[in-house]
């Protein structure tokens, strides 16, 4: 399979996942906005809930100064003015200034207190004319209020002190009056005034404190949400505030609304985590992690079925080289026989010792043939998991012993020199007979095949802590590094072609290790200090049971 | 209101009529008198005088008698009340609850930065609930005082038309820093507080909060102030304010010196008051069981004929009875009666209204030297001192009248804090201590 079509594959698969996961992201992202957003438009809807019973009780508080201003008996303004006062809580001080400029009230020429020079000196420029009196308040849009108990007592105790003031029933309005928000060194100052006809202006200054006092319970935050709600002033200062963030430093508010129109500047600010923000910021983070998981699933499941698309038309492959190896394989012996049988048959052989040599060829040409079959046998067995073991407690030793003298003649045409090393006893194991002779076989004829230039291999029976191995040591090229991992796949080949110097279908050490395997015991490569390859079988452990 | 004045008015006449001219009218339960630092005054020109309006309270009704009380407390539970102060603080608030009985009514106000009605307003018959409420209690944060304040007012409004004595107990020991926190903003919420009846004692615990504050707060509300180095005081404190509390006998006490014959008022010793072209108006708010509280004022007194007796003032002393619930009225007149003869002036001075005198001065000029001193001008806060001790011993340099022994010695005290306060400078408990004693003399709350 070429890498060209596998890439390009690969990019159709993951270019759209990822195209659909980021717009997926986006979505996410919008919707956490919008959730975000929702969570801050109710908190800003809480804070404008706030912001109208404080304009509620403002409108109350105004209401409840003009009526009984307008009220009062013109020709006793002054001493009434003064009652007044003295009993409102709301009320700061009290003026009747003439438009003239000249101040009635608080009485110039008697004794001033210091409060009263420095009202006074507050409002001089509106009371000289150089301001004007009337200015309009802007109306602010009607608010539904809850109508529950605290800002129902507090608009009711601005009632209360109107109370106090003599009230007499006049329908129609013949006077004018006003709210004027006064800023004088940076503090608000509230001034509500009346005047009749072509009479003095009059009205009363709130005691701004105290009603900042009253307004601070309508100034609320549920318990145990997190958020603060604050009322400040235009220089951000928290005048009073309910929750428990600390609003006195440098925290800056999540949102801010107006107060009332008849208190300018000063806000409504809300502190702390919008609630409803951690849902949103959840619902985004799960979001999230499904697209990712989902994108992944994509990705490796899209991987997984072109990796395996590979590895199909990989195996195709490979079976393919392995039909024309065995066949190979098989006609070389094939070959062999039946040229040698013909030159028996026609008689033309008369030497008893050259027909003896030709049987020897064929009969050891046969060997090879019925070695070739029974490993492509035990190979499709072992494929099918139907290879059947007997196993007895066989001398190893013996056997291998048996199998090296058999094969002597194939060592001596290849000119290699067999060796044999170690115990003579205890090598008695359970073993499967034919399946062990194949794997021994399987691991010579490789020597041979293979390492036949290194001249030697030795074999070593060892035991030790490790168990009861056998190595087979040779001077043959060894197995590349690369190839190391690979040297038991089955189909696996160092030299994968046909046209590869030593003929072979890739199945030997594969099939020798599954046996060995099956047995037990397992076959091991490990590189041999000064070049050449050590294959280590070792053998299964205890006796058979 | 009109109704109110018309039926004083009348109260006023009858007594006018009824009562010769050295008046001791003794009303239901107070008694108002009024006498000058000199009962025989210099005949010829114009001069100054002092008048002293004393009244009397009676003594505290008993316990099943007395007028319930609407008590808040407002704890400062900010950072710096941690240890032993919130756990003294909170053993007080419950010695304070203790001492209610179930006609009482009982709320607490706690505040860091953040203010939370820890008990609203209930009866105090409701004592264990409330106590757990009050270990609950756990220090830490800032100090939102205003808030604070604001919301135990809020507390008490809940029941304010009823017949209570209102009171606010606020302890603190740490500046307000979150709201409104000058002392002139907290005086004016004293002051309008005061307007409904409301009062706050204010009890400062430690170096560290602000005296001014503090005591400009219980001043303009007509409450008591405390200075507490010691938490450990502080149930003490607690209980010897509700002592206050549970025996107050009138309310909204407005006392009104009008002035006659031409006199005028200059200026009232002491105390706050308004002052108009002829009279003043100084509003005490509540008096306590046997308790006498007094006012100084100062009367510009127009020259009269040798051995004329002339009126000089009218004092009235309006309050509610806190027991019946009713308005009651007190008159008194002042009189002067003219001597050419200096002797006889001198003979007639009155020895307690002069130390009376003597002791505001002093208290008068503590607060100055305070001011001067915070305005780094530290050499003329001591001899802000030390002038006004000159000056109150120096015979004719204070009121043309020779210095009583007592008045000296009150003066003569000045002149330690003045070389004290030169050597050792001034610290935080030396200023409140100079604030606190300045305004337990100026109000006449009891030392304790």
């Amino acid at each position: 399979m070429k890498r060209v079509p596998i890439i390009l594959f690969w990019l159709m698969l993951i270019v759209p996942a990822l195209v659909v996961g980021a717009v997926a992201f986006r979505l996410l992202g919008h919707e956490g906005e919008r959730l975000q957003r929702v969570a801050e438009d109710a908190l800003r809807a809480r804070a404008q809930l706030v912001a109208g019973e404080l304009d509620l009780a403002m409108r109350d508080l105004r209401d409840s100064m003009v009526g009984p201003l307008a009220a009062l008996e013109p020709d006793r303004l002054a001493g009434e003015l003064d009652d007044w006062a003295q009993y409102n809580p709301l009320i700061r001080n009290v003026f009747v200034v003439e438009e003239s400029g000249k101040v009635l009230l608080p009485d110039p020429e008697g004794p001033l207190s210091g409060e009263e020079r420095s009202f006074l000196q507050r409002f001089d420029s509106l009371f000289e004319g150089r301001e004007p009196w009337e200015r309009p308040v802007p109306d602010s849009a009607p608010v539904t209020v809850a109508d529950d108990v605290s800002s129902y007592s507090v608009r009711r105790s601005f009632a209360r002190w109107s109370e106090v003031a003599p009230s007499a029933s006049r329908d129609e309005p013949d006077y004018r009056s006003g709210w004027i928000p006064w800023f004088s060194e940076n503090k608000l100052h509230l001034l509500a005034w009346v005047r009749r006809a072509d009479g003095p202006y009059y009205g009363a200054e709130i005691e701004v404190t105290a009603l900042l006092a009253r307004l601070a319970p309508l100034v609320r935050s549920e318990a145990g949400e997190g958020i603060t709600f604050a009322l400040r002033d235009g220089d951000g200062r928290t005048l009073v505030q309910s929750g428990v963030v600390d609003t006195s430093g440098e925290t800056e508010p999540v949102l801010e609304v107006a107060a009332s129109p008849l208190l300018p500047h000063w806000s409504v600010a809300v502190f702390g985590p919008v609630p409803g923000a951690g849902v949103a910021r959840g619902f985004v983070l799960m979001g999230g992690l499904l697209v990712v998981i989902f994108i992944a699933a994509i990705v490796i499941g899209g991987s997984l079925l072109l990796w395996q698309a590979h590895a199909g038309r990989r195996d195709a492959a490979q079976k393919t080289t392995f039909v024309s190896n065995v066949s190979h394989e098989l006609k070389t012996p094939l070959t062999t026989i039946r040229m040698y049988a013909e030159l028996l048959a026609d008689g033309r052989v008369k030497e008893d010792a050259k027909k003896k040599d030709y049987l020897r060829v064929i009969i050891d040409q046969a060997q090879r043939l019925t070695r070739l079959v029974n490993n492509v046998l035990d190979f499709s067995r072992i494929e099918q998991n139907r290879k059947r073991y007997t196993i007895e407690v066989l001398d190893a030793r013996e056997l291998l012993v048996r199998i090296l003298e058999m094969q002597r003649p194939r060592f001596d045409e290849a000119g290699m020199k067999v060796s044999l090393s170690g115990p003579e006893e205890g090598f008695a194991v359970p073993l499967d007979r034919d399946a062990f002779e194949q794997a021994v076989l399987n691991l010579t004829d490789n020597a041979i095949k293979y390492a036949s230039d290194g001249q030697e291999l030795q074999v070593e029976l060892v035991s030790g802590v490790q168990g009861r191995r056998i190595r087979f040591l040779d001077r043959g090229p060894g197995v590349p590094v690369s190839h190391r991992e690979r040297l038991f796949q089955k189909f696996h080949r160092v030299d994968d072609s046909l046209t590869s110097r030593h003929p072979g279908t890739g199945l030997g050490l594969s099939i020798a290790r599954k046996m060995m395997r099956d047995m037990g015991g397992d076959i091991v490569f490990e590189p041999r200090n000064g070049g050449g390859a050590c294959f280590i079988l070792c053998l299964p452990e205890g006796r058979a049971s | 209101m009109k109704k109110a004045k018309i039926v004083m008015a009348a109260a006023a006449v009858a007594a006018a009529v009824a009562m010769p001219a050295q008046a001791r009218v003794e009303t239901r339960g107070v008694l108002c008198r009024a006498e000058l630092d000199r009962a025989v005054l210099l005949a010829g020109d114009r001069q100054t005088a002092v008048v002293k309006v004393t009244l009397d309270a009676p003594e505290a009704p008993r316990e099943t008698e007395r007028p319930p009380v609407n008590l808040v407390i407002v704890l400062d539970r900010s950072g710096s009340m941690g240890g032993d102060k919130i756990e003294r603080a909170k053993e007080a608030a419950i010695e304070a609850l203790r001492r209610l009985g179930p006609q009482d009514l009982f709320s607490l106000v706690v505040y860091d930065h953040n203010v939370e009605t820890l008990v609203p307003a209930q009866s105090a018959a409701n004592t264990e609930w409330i106590e757990s409420r009050i270990r609950q209690i756990r220090p830490g944060g800032n100090t939102a005082l205003f808030g604070g304040v604001s919301q135990g007012a809020a507390e008490v409004r809940k029941n304010v038309e009823g017949r209570y004595v209102h009171r606010i107990i606020l302890l603190s020991d740490g500046l307000a820093n979150v709201g409104p926190s000058s002392p002139a903003d907290l005086a004016r919420l004293g002051a309008s507080l005061l307007k409904e009846k409301i009062s706050v004692t204010t009890v400062g615990v430690g170096n560290d909060y602000n005296e001014d504050l503090m005591t400009q707060l219980a001043q303009r509300s007509d409450g008591n102030t405390y200075f507490v180095e010691s938490s450990r005081d502080l149930p003490r404190i607690f209980a010897a304010e509700l002592g206050d509390v549970l025996s107050v006998v009138a309310r909204r006490v407005i006392l009104e010196i009008e002035c006659e014959g031409g006199a005028r008022p200059i200026r009232i010793i002491g105390r706050d008051g308004r002052i108009r072209k002829d009279g003043v108006e100084i509003h005490l708010n509540q008096l306590y069981g046997g308790q006498e509280k007094y006012v100084l004022v100062e009367l510009d007194i127009p020259g009269g004929e040798p051995s004329e007796v002339k009126p000089i003032a009218v004092a009235r002393c309006r309050y509610e009875d806190a027991i019946t619930a009713r308005e009651v009225a007190a008159t008194t007149r002042v009189t002067a009666t003219f001597s050419e003869r200096k002797e006889e002036v001198a003979q007639s001075a009155n020895i307690a209204v002069q130390s009376e005198i003597v002791r505001n001065a002093a208290a008068e000029a503590k607060d100055r030297a305070v001011e001067l001193w915070d305005a780094g001008r530290r050499d003329e806060a001591v001899r802000e001192l030390r002038d006004t001790r000159q000056r109150l011993t120096t015979k004719g340099a204070f009121y043309n009248y020779a210095v009583s022994e007592e008045a000296l010695m009150e003066a003569d005290k000045l002149e330690t804090e003045a070389s004290e306060l030169k050597s050792d400078g001034m610290s935080a408990p030396r200023r409140k201590l100079f604030r606190a004693s300045s305004y337990q003399t100026r109000t006449q709350q009891e030392n304790r």
